[in-house]
């Protein structure tokens, strides 16, 4: 990780570390506020759930003293006593009162509890109603399971029911009451803004509904609701019947959404703020990284340019302190490697000349020692009138163009090495080129040649007369390398952006103290070399912008290796007419 | 008795007397008529506006079912036989009852002369074999095809392997001769029944009213001066469906001359009950309850019908032990105790079913909540579902149910013919057929037991049936309630009030 991230995100770090070890706390204290409203909320709804039950066992006993003192039903009574109503005809009598009086359940039962008329299951009548007839006359209110017709047939049914007796003869009273069925569990829901639970004795689900759910983000709600867990099962229970043996009871829990939802508004800003503080220290560490790595990031990439081999790399960022001293010192240093290395250039260089000129100085006396010699032969000879001084002269004369020749050579070499024209480069195949030198030489007896060089190879950029020269110069010495046979190899393979061509022998190989001035003007071990062909070669392959390169063991022969680059599209491209 | 208007009928030569004797003591108490005025001479004219427990809908005899649709089909047509004040038969478009021949497999049936329709064509002899046809068209066989289904062929044609009907050939213009597929003596009694009533190509009727609208309101009638007993003495005759309170509050204002209801209407001056033929019958559904069928039909058999009958209609009603409802049997034989079922102790706690009821006839409701308790009482739950016309006939014929309550206003007073109608209402025309046959020709004793057998057989759980009450305003007069319920509406007259 770079010294800039690294230093931004410990910025950040320490912005966000204090926020989220304050979200510990703020989230207990929230979940506390959150329960404590909810247990608060809970209590109220439990009040209003009361008070509605007490209101609804009032409106039953005044419902049913109201049915039983009014005039229908004393008349009901006499009729029937009288028999001037047919059993039939008063049975749908129940049902009519029930309506009219807003009430769910309603029988009208003789002494013996047979039911005379019924609203809520008209089909008992005639029987003893084994549910209403127990309630006792006194207009109390009484919690019973009584059964009443639904939908699907007779169900049963949590009610809150009274018996007040009708006046008259007839002995008859009236029964009945309120239901805690599903529609007051919808409407008990709505007032108390919760879920209410109706069941049965026995824990019987006999009715159940919710208030409509606020309109709300539900993310939010479920972050709420995941961080004040244990509110959604908080309930009141309120018995119904006998304090003794209830017959049911009414559960309500209050919606926790709302609460919930407010704790994961709280808890979505508290982790918004984290994430913006995080977002600022990370944008403000950069800034603050970027002001001081700036200088280490230009010293980093001039040191890298510098090592490549570019020692006029400067780094010219404006900076004070040690960075900045750092930064002078540097470019100081540079500046200083610069000329180091331009001076020991021109001492290499005139090194260089020297040794050139001593090897030529070495070259050129070597041929005039027998000129001069001959010439005092030949004067010597001619002073003492030798006979034999037409034969010592030719001899001597021989002598002395032998040796001239042979500083000619010496000459016309040095010339072509100092005077090596610069290369005209067109798209030349490789293949073609190993072609070309190979036919030059047919095998000798003993020597195999292996060749290797693929028609698909990229065609490299070259002046193709040069890279025939070095090529040449790779193979005649590999032969000459082995004069009793051996294999010549020459392998021909992509390298990079080039293509590296091989020219390897079996022969003894290169010694080991010879491999450092293998490339040297005049450094030569083979009877009557000049000492400049690998020395042209390598000058040529630089020129190119290729290398030559040599791998050898001793006893194990020579690999050279000729690398050109290829010649890219546009430079092809440009080079067609 | 009213004096009867021109064309009184002819006494019927030998009348076959019907096997249901009680019914005609019934009928004896039951036709007391109203106090008419005394010395007073029927007239004609004035509208008569009868209500119903709900307006009529359907006119056609081969459909018509419901109590008030068979009222109104009487009022527009006339049919081959007629029951005379005594409960017998009597002719009607026939010039006389017919006597059995070969045995009481065939019947000579000769119109009288010169009878026609109200739109003034013809009726003859192919018109009544038309009717029969009808019964028993291939494309939805009418629910009165009881009356078609002994006669020879019937169950070919109605198959549609024969093009015609083979038992009923046409002799003449007034003469026809119909074969039954076997003995069946008092097959005549049918030919009283609305069903048989016989229908112009056209449409039209020969009652004693002619249709003039119908519809959701009530029917509007015109006195139709073609009837074979001659004009009525009613001008206007208007049909339509009251709830009680209404129809009490539009007697009494003079709104209404006449109240056919389960209940009297309180004030009115009402007749004694009609006969209890609209019989009820809970069907078993065998094929959705599997082995709980047996059970269920404990629980409904254990019902104590006289109880029922008397807390759940509001009718006069009577228990149904077996397949023919007791005013059609004779006899003590023919009324046997409830079987004492010993209750369900089998029935699964959780057992649910689906208790198919009709909306629209009386007391079915009720009847429907009864059994939902007293189910419920042993263990089983039922939905009661209650459905209108159409749509409770489709799910009867299509068995959508468990257990159906299903109504029928038996309108055929020998027990042979009654057998068939229920069976054929209940179970389909196989059931009709084989109730028929097992029942035909035998006197009122032994029809009992067989009638009980057969409604075992046919799973059938008979419960009770009821009649209605007629309540007339001061004005109305010649209200006559016949041995099967029916009421000869052409007999209506008016009192006139007389003048300053």
């Amino acid at each position: 990780m770079r010294l800039r991230t690294q230093l931004a995100a410990l910025l950040a770090l320490f912005a966000v570390v204090p926020l989220a070890a304050a979200l510990v706390p703020v989230g207990r204290a929230l979940t506390n506020a959150l329960a404590s409203e909810h247990a608060a909320r809970l209590d109220s709804a439990a009040r209003a759930l009361s008070g509605e039950l007490a209101r609804l066992s009032q409106e039953a006993a005044e419902g049913v003293a109201g049915v039983a003192r009014s005039p229908d039903a004393e008349a009901f009574g006499r009729d029937l006593a009288a028999g001037a109503l047919s059993p039939a005809d008063a049975a749908g009598r129940g049902g009519e009162w029930m309506r009219a009086r807003g009430l769910d359940a309603l029988s009208v039962l003789t002494r013996e509890g047979v039911v005379v008329t019924s609203g809520h299951l008209p089909g008992r009548a005639g029987d003893v109603d084994p549910q209403l007839a127990p309630v006792a006359a006194r207009g109390a209110v009484e919690a019973r399971v009584i059964t009443r017709s639904g939908p699907s047939g007779p169900e049963p049914v949590l009610a809150l029911v009274a018996r007040a007796a009708i006046p008259g003869e007839g002995a008859l009273t009236v029964a009945g009451g309120l239901a805690l069925d599903q529609e007051r569990a919808r409407r008990l829901a709505e007032l108390t803004n919760g879920e209410v639970v109706i069941r049965g004795a026995g824990g019987a689900l006999l009715a159940q509904a919710s208030a409509p759910a606020d309109e709300g983000a539900p993310l939010l709600t479920r972050v709420g609701a995941r961080l004040g867990v244990g509110l959604a099962g908080a309930r009141r229970i309120l018995p119904i019947g006998p304090a003794d043996a209830p017959v049911g009871r009414v559960e309500v829990s209050v919606a926790s959404e709302g609460l919930a939802r407010a704790a994961g508004t709280v808890l979505a800003a508290f982790l918004g703020a984290v994430l913006i503080g995080a977002l600022a220290a990370l944008a403000a560490g950069r800034l603050v990284a970027s002001r001081v790595t700036r200088p280490l990031e230009a010293l980093r990439e001039a040191a890298a340019r510098v090592a490549a081999g570019d020692l006029h790399a400067r780094v010219a960022a404006r900076t004070g302190g040690e960075v900045g001293e750092l930064v002078r010192a540097f470019n100081g240093m540079t500046q200083e490697l610069a000329l180091g290395r331009s001076r020991l250039a021109q001492a290499e260089r005139v090194a260089a000349w020297r040794e050139v000129a001593r090897r030529l100085a070495h070259e050129i006396k070597n041929p005039l020692t027998p000129i001069a010699m001959s010439v005092e032969t030949l004067r010597e000879a001619q002073a003492a009138g030798r006979p034999d001084f037409p034969e010592i002269f030719d001899e001597g004369t021989r002598a002395i163009g032998e040796e001239v020749r042979r500083l000619k050579k010496i000459v016309d070499e040095f010339s072509r090495f100092a005077r090596l024209p610069a290369p005209e480069r067109t798209p030349v195949a490789p293949e073609e080129l190993v072609s070309a030198v190979l036919a030059l030489f047919p095998p000798p007896p003993g020597l195999t040649i292996e060749r290797s060089v693929p028609e698909a190879l990229p065609q490299v950029w070259a002046d193709r007369d040069q890279a025939l020269q070095v090529l040449l110069n790779l193979v005649r010495n590999a032969l000459d390398a082995m004069p009793e046979g051996g294999t010549l190899r020459v392998a021909g393979r992509p390298a990079g952006d080039g293509v590296a061509l091989e020219v390897a022998d079996t022969g003894p190989g290169i010694a080991p103290e010879d491999l450092p001035h293998l490339f040297e003007p005049y450094f030569t071990r083979k009877e009557g070399g000049t000492g400049l062909g690998l020395a042209i070669a390598q000058r040529i392959a630089e020129e190119h912008g290729g290398r030559l390169e040599v791998k050898t063991s001793p006893g194990q022969g020579a690999t050279f290796t000729f690398w050109l680059p290829v010649a890219k599209l546009e430079t092809r491209l440009a080079k067609v007419p | 008795m009213p004096t009867l208007p021109v064309n009184e009928p002819e006494p019927a030569p030998s009348p076959e007397r019907s096997p249901g004797l009680a019914i005609l003591v019934l009928v004896a108490a039951l036709t007391l008529p109203l106090p008419a005025a005394a010395g007073v001479r029927p007239a004609y004219g004035g509208e008569v506006r009868v209500a119903l427990p709900a307006a009529p809908r359907i006119t056609d005899p081969a459909l018509a079912t419901d109590p008030g649709d068979l009222l109104l089909v009487r009022a527009i047509h006339a049919t081959p036989l007629e029951l005379d004040a005594d409960g017998r038969l009597s002719p009607g478009l026939l010039e006389e009852v017919p006597a059995p021949e070969a045995g009481g497999r065939a019947f000579r049936l000769r119109l009288r002369a010169g009878l026609r329709f109200s739109d003034g064509t013809p009726i003859a002899a192919s018109d009544v074999a038309a009717a029969f046809v009808r019964l028993l068209a291939r494309e939805g066989p009418a629910p009165n095809a009881w009356i078609a289904l002994p006669v020879l062929g019937a169950e070919a044609f109605q198959a549609g392997r024969a093009a015609t009907l083979a038992g009923v050939q046409v002799l003449s213009d007034r003469e026809l001769l119909v074969t039954l597929a076997s003995a069946m003596p008092e097959w005549p009694w049918a030919l009283a029944a609305p069903a048989a009533a016989v229908v112009s190509r056209g449409g039209a009727g020969a009652g004693p009213f002619v249709l003039q609208g119908l519809d959701g309101a009530g029917a509007r009638l015109a006195a139709n001066g073609l009837h074979w007993r001659g004009r009525p003495f009613a001008d206007r005759l208007t049909v339509k469906g009251a709830d009680p309170r209404a129809a009490a509050r539009a007697l009494s204002g003079g709104d209404l001359e006449l109240v056919l209801r389960p209940e009297a209407v309180p004030g009115a001056t009402a007749t004694a009950p009609s006969p209890p033929l609209l019989a009820t019958y809970a069907v078993v559904n065998w094929r959705r309850l599997g082995s709980g069928a047996e059970r269920v039909r404990r629980v409904l058999g254990a019902l104590d019908r006289a109880e029922l009958g008397k807390l759940y209609a509001r009718g006069p009603s009577a228990p149904t032990s077996t397949l023919v409802p007791q005013p059609v049997l004779a006899g003590p034989a023919a009324a046997p105790a409830s079987p004492s079922a010993p209750g369900a102790p089998g029935i699964p706690g959780q057992a649910r079913l689906v208790l198919l009821a009709a909306a629209d006839v009386p007391d079915q409701r009720a009847l429907a909540e009864r059994l939902q308790v007293k189910l419920f009482d042993a263990g089983v739950r039922a939905a009661a579902e209650l459905e209108g016309g159409g749509r409770f006939a489709a799910r009867l014929a299509a068995e959508d149910f468990d257990v159906a309550l299903v109504p029928v206003q038996v309108t055929a007073l020998a027990p042979a013919l009654a057998g068939g109608q229920v069976a054929l209402a209940t179970r389909g025309p196989g059931a009709a057929r084989r109730a028929m046959t097992e029942l035909a020709g035998l006197p009122a004793a032994a029809a009992a037991p067989r009638a009980e057998r057969l409604t075992r057989t046919l799973d059938l759980v008979p419960l009770f049936s009821t009649g209605v009450r007629a309540s007339a305003g001061p004005a109305l007069q010649g209200l006559r309630i016949r041995a099967d319920g029916a009421i000869d509406l052409g007999d209506l007259w008016l009192l006139r009030r007389e003048g300053p």
